[in-house]
C-alpha cells in the first residue's frame, strides 16, 4: 500500500461557485476517502422567521439562494397556503408554473455554462451564459427583478402579466429552444465531451435509492422521482408530466437528463402560456397561521426541497425548516470522489450541481 | 459522435450583431417594470405610515409629529410593498438604480403646509387617521415580548 496524504479541496476553488470544503484522502492520483466540511454561508435565515411577519418572510425565503430564488418563495407560500387553507387563484397557479419553470431553465442553462466551462470549453460556456440571459429579460420585464423577483406572495401572485406579454414569452421561449438544441447537441453529442463524461463519476439506482438521492443527481441513475408529477399546484392542470430519467448514473447522464429538462421546461411554459385562464391573481389571507404543522414539497432545478412550518396562532412563525436537495446529495457526491482520479474530482462535485447557500442558509 | 460541434454556431456569431450592449457608448435602457429604487409625492402623501408599517426591512420612517417621510435607501429592498399599498399613489417605484451612496444613506422628505382649503384636507386625513391608528393597536397586541 502506497502512502497516503491528504489534499484540501476548496472553499475556494475555480470550479466551485459556492463555498465547499473537501479533505480528500488520496493514494498516488486516486481518491480513498472524501470528507466534506459544510459551514462557510451559515446566515441562521431560518431562524428570522421568529421575528418577521409570514407574509414578510417571503422575501426572506427569496434571499435563501440567488438561482433557486423564485422556487424558494414558491415553496413557502405553498405550505403557508396549506396550513392556512387558502385557495389560490388559477391564473396565480399558472404564473406561478411559468416563473417556476423559466428559473429552472435560467438555473439549467447556467449549469450548463459552469459544467462546460470545467471541461474547457470555453465557446460552449459563453453560449450558455448568453441564452440565460433573454430567461432573465423575461423576468426583469414581468417583475421588475433579474435575480429576486418578489413576485410570490402567500396567497398568490404580486404581479399579473396581460396576454399579449405572455404570447410575446411564448415566442421568446420557442426561439429558446430552437437556438439551445445546437448547444445541447453539443454537450450530448460532441467528442471531446463524451471523452471526459462517459463513465466517469458512476452511481448505481441501488445506491441512489439508498442514499435517498433527489433532483436530476437521482433521475440520471434511473430513479423516476419528481415532485412535478403529483401535480400540486398549476402542475395538475398538464396534460402529461412524465420525469426525464436515464439509466447510465454518469457524469454523461446527468447532462444529459438536464438537457432534456430544459427542453421540457419549454414546453411546460409553452402549454401553460397556451391554457392560462382569466381572473384575478391574489386571494388576501385572513387572519393569522393557526396552532399546527404544515409541510410542503416543490420540485426545485436541482431536485426535491421540503418545507415545514409550525405556527403558534401569531403572527409570528413558530419554526421554519428546510431541507434542501444539497444536504440530501452531498452524500451521493461523497459517493462518486471515492475511487476517482484527482483530475476527475472537479466535474464529479459539478454534476451533482451544488448548491450551498441553500443547504447552509 | 461528432467534432466541431459548435462551428456552425460560432460562423453565425461571427457574422451577426454583438450580444453585448456597446454601454457607455449606448445608454442603459431598463425595462419599464425595473424595481430601481422608491421615490415619493411628498405633497400627495397624507402620512398615514402604511408603508412605515408594511415595509419588510424598515427602511421607511413615518413622523407625523414632523410630517416627514425618510427612506433608508441601502436597507430598501425595491419589494414594492409600500407602492403597492399607497392608497394614494404618491410613491412610485423609478426604473433607475439608486446611485451609490457615499456617507448618509437616508433621504428625508418633509410635507410642505397646505395653501388652500386647509378644512377640507384636514377631515378626510382625520378621519383615515383614526382607523389607522385602530389598526396599529391590534397590531400592537399580537406582537411579542
Amino acid at each position: 500500500m502506497s502512502e497516503r496524504t491528504v489534499i484540501p479541496f476548496g472553499p475556494q476553488h475555480p470550479v466551485l461557485p459556492e463555498p465547499i470544503h473537501l479533505d480528500l484522502v488520496m493514494e498516488d492520483e486516486r481518491v480513498v476517502q472524501a470528507i466534506p466540511q459544510l459551514g462557510f454561508i451559515h446566515r441562521g435565515l431560518e431562524r428570522l422567521v421568529k421575528t418577521r411577519d409570514y407574509m414578510h418572510f417571503v422575501y426572506v425565503t427569496e434571499r435563501i439562494c440567488g438561482i433557486c430564488s423564485f422556487g424558494h418563495s414558491y415553496g413557502y407560500s405553498q405550505t403557508i397556503e396549506r396550513l392556512m387553507g387558502i385557495e389560490v387563484p388559477m391564473r396565480a397557479e399558472y404564473l406561478r408554473v411559468i416563473w417556476f419553470e423559466l428559473s429552472r431553465i435560467h438555473s439549467h442553462l447556467l449549469w450548463m455554462g459552469l459544467a462546460a466551462d470545467s471541461f474547457g470549453y470555453e465557446n460552449l460556456f459563453y453560449q450558455c451564459w448568453r441564452l440565460r440571459e433573454r430567461v432573465l429579460d423575461i423576468f426583469e420585464k414581468t417583475t421588475g427583478g433579474r435575480v429576486i423577483l418578489s413576485a410570490c406572495n402567500v396567497g398568490g401572485v404580486n404581479y399579473d402579466i396581460d396576454n399579449s406579454e405572455l404570447a410575446g414569452i411564448s415566442q421568446i421561449i420557442q426561439k429558446l429552444k430552437r437556438d439551445a438544441k445546437p448547444l445541447i447537441k453539443a454537450l450530448v453529442k460532441d467528442r471531446s465531451i463524451k471523452d471526459r463524461l462517459v463513465g466517469s463519476g458512476y452511481l448505481s439506482q441501488e445506491d441512489a435509492v439508498k442514499l435517498s438521492i433527489v433532483g436530476p443527481f437521482a433521475r440520471a441513475s434511473g430513479v423516476e422521482e419528481d415532485i412535478r408529477m403529483f401535480g400540486v399546484g398549476g402542475y395538475g392542470e398538464l396534460a402529461e408530466f412524465k420525469p426525464q430519467t436515464s439509466t447510465q448514473g454518469d457524469n454523461y447522464a446527468r447532462v444529459a437528463v438536464r438537457c432534456n429538462e430544459l427542453l421540457q421546461s419549454c414546453d411546460i411554459i409553452c402549454e401553460m402560456i397556451d391554457k392560462i385562464p382569466d381572473g384575478p391573481i391574489c386571494e388576501k389571507p385572513k387572519g393569522n397561521p393557526p396552532e399546527a404543522q404544515g409541510i410542503g414539497r416543490v420540485e426545485q432545478p436541482r431536485g426535491e426541497v421540503v418545507y415545514y412550518v409550525k405556527g403558534n396562532g401569531t403572527r409570528f412563525l413558530e419554526r421554519f425548516r428546510i431541507r434542501t436537495p444539497t444536504s440530501q446529495n452531498v452524500a451521493g457526491m461523497v459517493q462518486l470522489l471515492q475511487g476517482c482520479e484527482l483530475s476527475e474530482v472537479p466535474l464529479n462535485i459539478l454534476t451533482i450541481d451544488p448548491c450551498i447557500s441553500c443547504t447552509e442558509r | 459522435m461528432s467534432s466541431f460541434s459548435l462551428f456552425g454556431t460560432s460562423l453565425k456569431n461571427l457574422f451577426s450583431k454583438p450580444a453585448t450592449k456597446m454601454y457607455p457608448a449606448k445608454p442603459f435602457e431598463p425595462f419599464e417594470a425595473t424595481r430601481g429604487h422608491v421615490s415619493i409625492d411628498i405633497e400627495k402623501c397624507i402620512l398615514c405610515g402604511l408603508c412605515h408599517r408594511s415595509c419588510p426591512v424598515g427602511a421607511i420612517t413615518v413622523v407625523r409629529e414632523d410630517k416627514s417621510w425618510s427612506i433608508d435607501a441601502l436597507r430598501c429592498i425595491t419589494c414594492n410593498d409600500c407602492v403597492s399599498r399607497c392608497p394614494v399613489s404618491c410613491l412610485t417605484m423609478e426604473v433607475q438604480y439608486m446611485p451609490i451612496a457615499i456617507g448618509e444613506s437616508i433621504s428625508t422628505f418633509v410635507k410642505p403646509e397646505p395653501k388652500e382649503e386647509p378644512e377640507v384636507e384636514a377631515e378626510a386625513g382625520s378621519e383615515e387617521e383614526a382607523e389607522l391608528e385602530a389598526e396599529t393597536e391590534v397590531e400592537a397586541e399580537a406582537e411579542p415580548e
